[in-house]
């Protein structure tokens, strides 16, 4: 071959060859599987995904520890298993590397940066809601989207008061962080924490500014598929309990009486505002916790809900129901805390008692997953069997009975955050301590007995009565018990006794169970046991600890709780 | 079980019937068209390999030019290992790339390979090239020997000088055997063994379970005796009428069958030439099920593997300018285990042996209507009956099709100028990995009624469901001179390579890389050698505008032998000095987990629809609303971390037949991506990506070899090799510590970090209440009885918390690998033997399933009877001897904690092969048409030192999943002519 050809050859080839070469773009190959900037703008159904965002850090109390309710934590129950984190409480252990709960403080910020990022972000939120759309052809769906972010505007400020009212009942003050903050300035973030009180302002403050945005009822609006999100009665709610934590001995040492006042003030606000007619459930205290009443009852202020499951009951059905764990055992302290409404049967000790108690908790010899549970030995239920009741006794309050677990059944379970009942005895107990049991100076709707009684009648018209009891201190332990009885379960316990500052003495006492021996057919008798020992340390674990990762990234701003 | 022996004799006999008939047929084959007396071409038989080159990127080059630290093992040598992946044929062969065995499991034992050790805390990934171009792990994974020239290890800057954004950890460089000019050759190997675990870390029977559990269930009982077993019981355990099951027994068979073979056809022209090998393995698992026939109905499965390589490598020479290759490689895997895998393992199968007591209930449920053993046990605490997840579940399996193809085309431009040449090449890789499960469930009995949840199900098939499905596209233009003038010789070439991988998934992503690079190498009288080296890379990864980096090495050797000073002498005949210094990057990159792309694209800003927590209305509610959130903070600056690397190194040859080679090296990284964690909690969810990390590697590699004869019919070889590196973290933007001994910064990546334990409690450091006496530092979990661990007080503050934490142990990664081992031939015998050790590593205890006892339900091993107890009442006192903590039923979160209690030494020392062969004579086979006929047997891992073996029976590098695996072995390998 002579050198042209040669050269011809080359040439072709190398033409060939960069012809299938390289384009321009060839490192471009970014591929938005997610929303960008630029795509956020052009679909303006992102804003009220944005606003959604603000509800993402609201805790579900049926999973709340150990994927089960809070109880054990305090001393209503004991957790079957062994190694839970509950018992981190329960040993008083927790410190700054070690708490189980802690999560949540970064949980509940994530919830306050979103409401943050919302608000800075919907401020022109009206134009973004005519983006793409002729406001002419469809005045309706754009009214009602501005309506809707009237609401949702304001439902972030209230998301984000609640976050601060549930940090600060487990760290006392905490920062304030009022928008989003940037990394880029270093110690622009570095902020300190606020005072208790400062954020309890802060967090009064964003309801009153903000409640006129909210809805008034979802349910009896013509949007009742909203319910759920935050509105004028949730917000009240929200604030009432605050309130009355603010109130409270841990809170309020020098015990200022206008502290009680401003909390009694808000509790009849729920109770006294038109149009938000809560009334309490008739058709049973079991049923109101189970399947779908809650949410479709005028009790419920506030539930936290999902979709149908058997987490619950998965959790706490015994174990030998199939599929069942345990769980959650009830104390002997608090089903010897329900009052008897009649003689003391000797034979039975769970019959003639209030009736809250079989509504909430499963006995021996009572008839649960369609079966009498005996627990003596060699029953099918015997406590000696491996992750049976530690207690003696199983939990029943939410759960829906008889769910084929094996056949994946499932129950409507909403958790309910905040209802009528406990607004009553918050402002039973803001009124008890304000003006004593049967004062009303204000003229508010009851008097601290009258809303009591609401609650105890509701319960058993046949409990023990009170009327006796008249002096303020002697009313504030009927109040206690019946916050105890009417609120079990129900995530309160633990933290009323922290406010009360009783904690240091009750969760220091060991919980306690019984032991059924069978005596004949259907009799047994029952040996009280210890289950466990508690220890909870005075004054240190009436707070959280900071994260000791949050101590140091702090820089010295944030202050570490007393004795952590 | 006479089943599956039966089902295991006919499928032997069906081996060797294949693979006789295989046999016969090619030498019949052969016999056709053969009829030259010409000695064979030997280019096979010898180990004559062009050992006078290193292979590398762009060009080989001749070893005494070379200014690389590099280390290379050939196809031959990786062979003396019998087993299916390559990963696990490279212990002990090049020094500096340590290998980590992983589990033993068909498929799926794959090694992790580091190559000198790990150099940053971020993704730590070597890259693999065959042929030039580049592939993943589960294209190399399963390579063959038969069809691997040469594997090598490119480790300092001179060697990845061209290899840019992917050079920092090293990289695997793969070339396959190629055809030769001369006679056709024709050969064929096949081997068979059996493969059985190196150790079966086993749980106590019923009786020593029961024995433990009334220890421990008094312990939790204020040491007060309380046994849950009456001495009835007991004695029924110990008699053998108590329910006693030795799971191990029932699912694990002692062998499995392991057999693979290749037939390979060699050979070629001045125009043509051609290597083609064809591949075969199969292995068996070690359960003890049958492996049904794919069209049975029947729910039981044992491991399999099989694997097919085909690869065809062609050469053609045309028109005297034209120098073409046409590679193709293809393989098949074929991979079925019991469906009771979570990724396509059964560890969780291994996890259930070791914590399901023997007596918690008998295999079958025989009582009621049950009679017969067809309903398994089982119950809500222990529901996976392992027998049951062998025999009721049905079976997965895993199919991978892989098809790589190479062209390349090469311009001899001598006419233009001598020496210089173009080239041009294209490749692709095509992967698809899809499963098709043939499922079933069963029902769980206890007293003849159902305990849980499941059903019986019958087998059902699932559709085939791709996994993955892969594309990868790489082409390249290379234009080289070579040129010798005078005392001046260069050897160089500049390239431009670009790579295109695309993925199928939910959505088809596409990783795109460009790199520019260069290499000159010069020599002066061939003893001084210069080489520059560079790469200008871009990735996709990074903002536009933002995205090239350039990253030069500059490398050089004196030759001091080849001076005129440096007389031939009969000690020192060869002596060279290297060095080099350059920069390299890793691109790829730790991400946010809720971010698909692995660390790209962290430039742009996205938002994620989260899954809904928010669900709204007045009855039970099914769907939420969707929520919006910002994934993280965009980092517009996010680019590549960078590797400085530094390497001095000298060859040396000794007595004639004495090699040495030594590397010290010096690896700094920096511009590590990191998340940055000193953002407050109040901060919120978003995270923040900078490349702020930093790290230092060091270390040396030393190798040795010495090959000699004793008169002329024995030669032997002896040689040896030891890798070592240790590595810091020198900044990883952690959280402060409390006191600097808790600290990660400053210490090797992986240090566990834990307390430091001082002995158990004893009787006597307590009140009678129960409380610590005073002075002793207070444990901050749990409270404490006689027989727990106590922890040293570091920072003297009275508690024993997580501050009191420091480093108690060193990585998992052995910082010092070595290897020794020879070969010996005479008359036809030859014996070779490979030992390879590693130490300088901790291995966690508490990682071993098992090892917490009696907590969660768990079950009583051998260690256990070492625990502290004293009950004199019942003649149990160990508290002078105890080995391990009190025994406990309920949680201890103080004696289950990272303590140096628990951190064991791994080191080990492992006899990797033993090979012993025969080769006949040559003039005796000739007449079969034969040039070489050898027959050998070796064994696999026979034999392992380690003290964790020795005082626990765990393995050394595989503590939990299935077992690592040792084999006894026959091959025959013969040459036909």
């Amino acid at each position: 071959m002579n050198n042209k050809s040669k050269y011809l050859l080359v040439l072709i080839t190398g033409i060939l060859v960069l012809s299938v070469g390289c384009t321009k773009d060839f490192l471009n190959t970014r591929i938005d599987t997610n929303y960008t900037d630029a795509t956020i703008i052009t679909d303006r159904s992102t804003l009220f995904s944005f606003a959604a965002a603000c509800y993402g850090s609201m805790q579900y109390g049926y999973t709340a520890i150990d994927n089960n309710i809070f109880a054990s934590v305090s001393d209503e129950a004991q957790q079957t298993s062994a190694s839970s984190n509950a018992l981190v409480f329960n040993q008083g252990i927790i410190n700054a590397n070690n708490n189980p709960d802690g999560g949540l403080y970064k949980t509940y910020y994530d919830g306050i940066r979103a409401c943050n990022y919302f608000l800075t972000y919907s401020v022109n939120g009206n134009q973004f809601l005519a983006l793409n759309r002729d406001t002419i052809s469809d005045p309706v769906g754009f009214a009602n989207d501005k309506m809707n972010l009237v609401w949702y505007i304001a439902e972030a400020h209230i998301c984000r008061a609640y976050y601060y009212a549930e940090l600060i009942k487990r760290y006392g003050g905490v920062p304030i962080i009022s928008e989003t903050l940037q990394q880029a300035s270093a110690d622009s973030i570095l902020v300190p924490r606020s005072s208790y009180d400062a954020v309890v302002t802060y967090i009064v403050n964003e309801i009153e500014n903000n409640k006129a945005g909210l809805q008034l009822n979802w349910a009896t609006s013509s949007y009742a598929g909203n319910a759920g999100r935050f509105s004028l009665g949730s917000a009240l709610a929200l604030e009432a309990r605050v309130l009355l934590y603010a109130a409270s001995p841990l809170h309020n040492p020098s015990n200022d009486v206008t502290r009680w006042q401003k909390a009694a003030a808000a509790a009849n606000a729920v109770i006294s505002t038109a149009g938000l007619n809560y009334t309490l459930y008739t058709g049973g205290y079991q049923n109101y916790f189970m399947g779908a009443n809650s949410i479709g009852s005028t009790e419920t202020i506030f539930a936290i809900r999902r979709p149908a499951n058997s987490t619950i009951e998965t959790q706490n059905y015994p174990i030998s129901t199939p599929g069942g764990n345990s769980g959650v055992c009830p104390s002997d302290n608090l089903v010897s805390d329900y009052e008897w409404i009649g003689a003391v049967n000797p034979t039975n000790p769970y019959a003639n008692r209030d009736p809250r108690l079989a509504a909430s908790i499963v006995t021996n010899g009572s008839t649960w997953n369609g079966r009498v549970i005996d627990q003596s030995s060699g029953a099918t239920d015997d406590m000696a069997n491996r992750n049976a009741s530690r207690t003696g006794y199983y939990l029943k309050k939410f759960l829906t009975d008889g769910l084929n677990l094996v056949n994946s059944g499932t129950a409507s379970n909403q958790w309910v955050a905040y209802r009528y009942g406990e607004i009553l005895l918050d402002f039973a107990e803001a009124m008890n301590e304000a003006y004593g049991p049967d004062n009303n100076p204000q003229g508010y709707k009851y008097t601290a007995r009258q809303a009591l009684m609401l609650v105890r009648n509701r319960a058993s018209a046949s409990l023990p009565s009170v009327a006796a009891i008249t002096t303020a201190s002697g009313f504030r332990t009927i109040l206690k018990h019946e916050r105890r009885i009417e609120l079990a379960f129900e995530d309160h316990r633990y933290w009323d006794l922290l406010r009360w500052q009783d904690a240091g003495t009750v969760l220091n006492q060991p919980i306690m169970g019984v032991k059924p021996t069978l005596v004949s057919a259907g009799v047994w008798s029952y040996t009280p046991i210890t289950v466990a020992t508690r220890t909870f340390n005075a004054p240190t674990n009436y707070y959280y600890p900071f994260s000791h990762a949050d101590i140091v990234n702090s820089n010295g701003t944030l202050t570490q709780n007393p004795g952590y | 079980m006479n089943r599956n022996r039966l089902n295991y004799k006919l499928y032997i006999f069906k081996s060797v019937l294949l693979w006789t008939l295989l046999l016969i047929g090619a030498i019949q084959l052969m016999a056709q068209n053969k009829t030259s007396n010409k000695t064979a071409d030997t280019v096979l038989l010898k180990n004559n390999h062009a050992q006078e080159t290193t292979p590398g990127r762009l060009f080989e080059i001749g070893n005494q030019r070379s200014t690389g630290a590099i280390s290379t093992a050939y196809g031959e040598t990786l062979y003396k290992t019998t087993t299916p992946s390559i990963t696990n044929t490279l212990y002990g062969l090049l020094p500096g790339l340590n290998v980590i065995q992983g589990s033993g499991e068909p498929g799926f034992d794959a090694a992790s390979l580091y190559i000198r050790g790990i150099g940053t805390y971020g993704v730590n990934g070597y890259k693999i090239f065959v042929d030039g171009f580049e592939v993943d792990n589960n294209y190399f994974n399963y390579m063959t020997p038969a069809e691997v020239e040469s594997i090598s290890v490119l480790k300092d800057a001179a060697a990845l000088a061209t290899f840019g954004m992917e050079g920092a950890n090293g990289v695997i460089w793969v070339v396959t055997k190629r055809g030769h000019i001369g006679k056709p050759i024709i050969s064929f190997q096949t081997r068979t063994g059996q493969q059985s675990p190196i150790t079966l870390y086993k749980p106590l029977n019923s009786f020593g379970y029961a024995n433990l559990y009334n220890q421990a269930i008094s312990n939790d009982n204020g040491m007060v005796w309380n046994p849950k077993y009456s001495p009835a019981q007991l004695q029924a355990y110990q008699n053998g009428t108590g329910t006693n099951v030795d799971w191990f027994n029932q699912v694990v068979k002692n062998n499995g069958a392991y057999t693979d073979g290749d037939l390979m056809f060699n050979g070629g022209d001045q125009n043509s030439k051609y290597n083609v090998v064809f591949d075969y393995a199969n292995q068996q698992g070690l359960y003890n099920v049958s492996n049904s026939s794919i069209t049975s109905n029947t729910q039981t499965s044992d491991e399999q593997f099989q694997r097919y390589n085909l690869r065809a490598n062609l050469d053609f020479n045309m028109f005297s300018i034209f120098e073409a290759k046409v590679d193709i490689g293809g393989r098949l895997e074929n991979r079925k285990s019991p469906n009771y895998t979570s990724n396509f393992s059964t560890a969780k199968l291994w996890n259930d042996l070791a914590n399901y007591p023997s007596n918690i209930y008998p295999v079958y449920d025989t009582t009621g209507t049950n009679g017969a053993n067809t309903h398994f046990s089982g119950t809500t605490i222990y529901p996976n009956n392992p027998v049951g997840s062998i025999q009721g579940l049905g079976w997965q399996s895993n199919s991978v099709r892989e098809l790589l193809g190479n062209f390349s085309l090469k311009e001899k431009l001598d006419f233009i100028t001598k020496g210089l040449y173009l080239s041009e090449a294209y490749s692709f890789n095509s992967y698809v990995q899809s499963t098709y499960n043939k499922t079933g469930t069963y029902a769980r009995y206890i007293g003849g009624t159902t305990t849980t949840a499941d059903k019986f199900g019958s087998i059902v098939a699932s559709s085939q469901v791709a996994q993955a499905q892969s594309d990868w596209r790489q082409a390249w233009f290379t234009l080289g001179y070579n040129k010798s003038f005078g005392n001046h010789s260069i050897i160089s070439a500049i390239n431009y390579q670009n790579s295109s991988f695309r993925g199928e998934g939910l959505f088809p992503y596409k990783i795109n890389r460009e790199n520019i690079s260069g290499r000159a190498n010069y020599a002066y009288k061939n003893k001084y050698i210069a080489e520059f080296g560079f790469s200008y890379y871009g990735s996709d990864a990074y903002a536009q505008g933002h995205n090239w980096g350039f990253y030069p090495a500059i490398s050089g050797a004196w030759i001091i032998s080849g001076e005129s000073f440096f007389k031939t002498n009969s000690i020192l005949q060869f002596w060279k000095l290297r060095a080099s210094v350059g920069k390299s990057g890793n691109q790829d990159a730790n991400s946010p987990s809720n971010f698909a792309s692995n660390g790209r694209f962290l430039y742009q800003q996205y938002y994620g629809i989260n899954s809904s927590t928010l669900y709204l209305g007045t009855t039970t509610p099914t769907g939420g609303v969707n929520m919006l959130n910002p994934l993280y903070i965009a980092n517009p600056n996010v680019f590549a971390e960078a590797s400085m690397k530094y390497n001095i190194g000298t060859d040396l040859t000794l007595f004639k037949n004495l090699a040495i080679s030594f590397d010290l090296f010096l690896d700094k990284r920096s511009g590590i991506l990191t998340q940055d964690n000193s953002l407050p909690g109040y901060f919120g969810n978003n995270v923040v990506f900078n490349n702020v990390g930093k790290m230092t590697n060091k270390g040396f590699e030393v190798s040795a070899s010495y090959s000699n004869t004793i008169g002329k019919k024995v030669s032997y070889n002896i040689n040896g090799m030891a890798a070592f590196a240790k590595n810091t973290i020198d900044y990883e933007a952690e959280v402060p510590p409390a006191y600097q001994y808790n600290a990660q910064t400053g210490r090797a990546y992986g240090t566990p970090i834990g307390l430091v334990s001082q002995g158990f409690y004893q009787l006597t450091d307590f009140n009678p209440d129960g409380s610590l006496k005073s002075g002793q530092p207070l444990p901050l979990f749990g409270k404490v009885q006689p027989g727990d661990i106590k922890y040293k007080d570091l920072d003297n503050n009275g508690v024993v918390d997580q501050n009191d934490v420091t480093a108690i142990g060193k990585p998992a990664l052995p910082t010092l690998t070595y290897a020794f081992g020879g070969s010996i031939n005479f008359i036809g015998f030859d014996f070779g033997i490979l030992f390879q050790g590693a130490s300088g590593n901790s291995v966690n205890l508490l990682n071993v399933p098992g090892m917490q006892g009696f907590v969660n339900n768990g079950n009583a091993f051998p260690i256990q009877q070492g625990a502290w107890a004293y009950y004199p009442s019942q003649n149990i006192d160990t508290r002078a001897t105890a080995t391990y903590p009190r025994l406990t039923t309920l949680a201890n979160t103080n004696n289950y904690r990272t303590s140096d209690f628990w951190m064991q030494n791994g080191d080990y020392l492992r006899i990797r092969n033993i090979e012993l062969g025969y080769s006949f004579n040559t003039q005796k086979i000739s007449s079969l048409l034969l040039s070489k006929l050898r027959v050998y047997t070796n064994l696999v891992n026979p034999v392992t030192f380690s003290s964790l073996l020795k005082n626990y029976n765990i393995d050394p590098q595989t503590i939990s999943g299935y077992p690592p695996l040792k084999s006894f072995n026959i091959g025959i390998v013969a040459v036909f002519k």
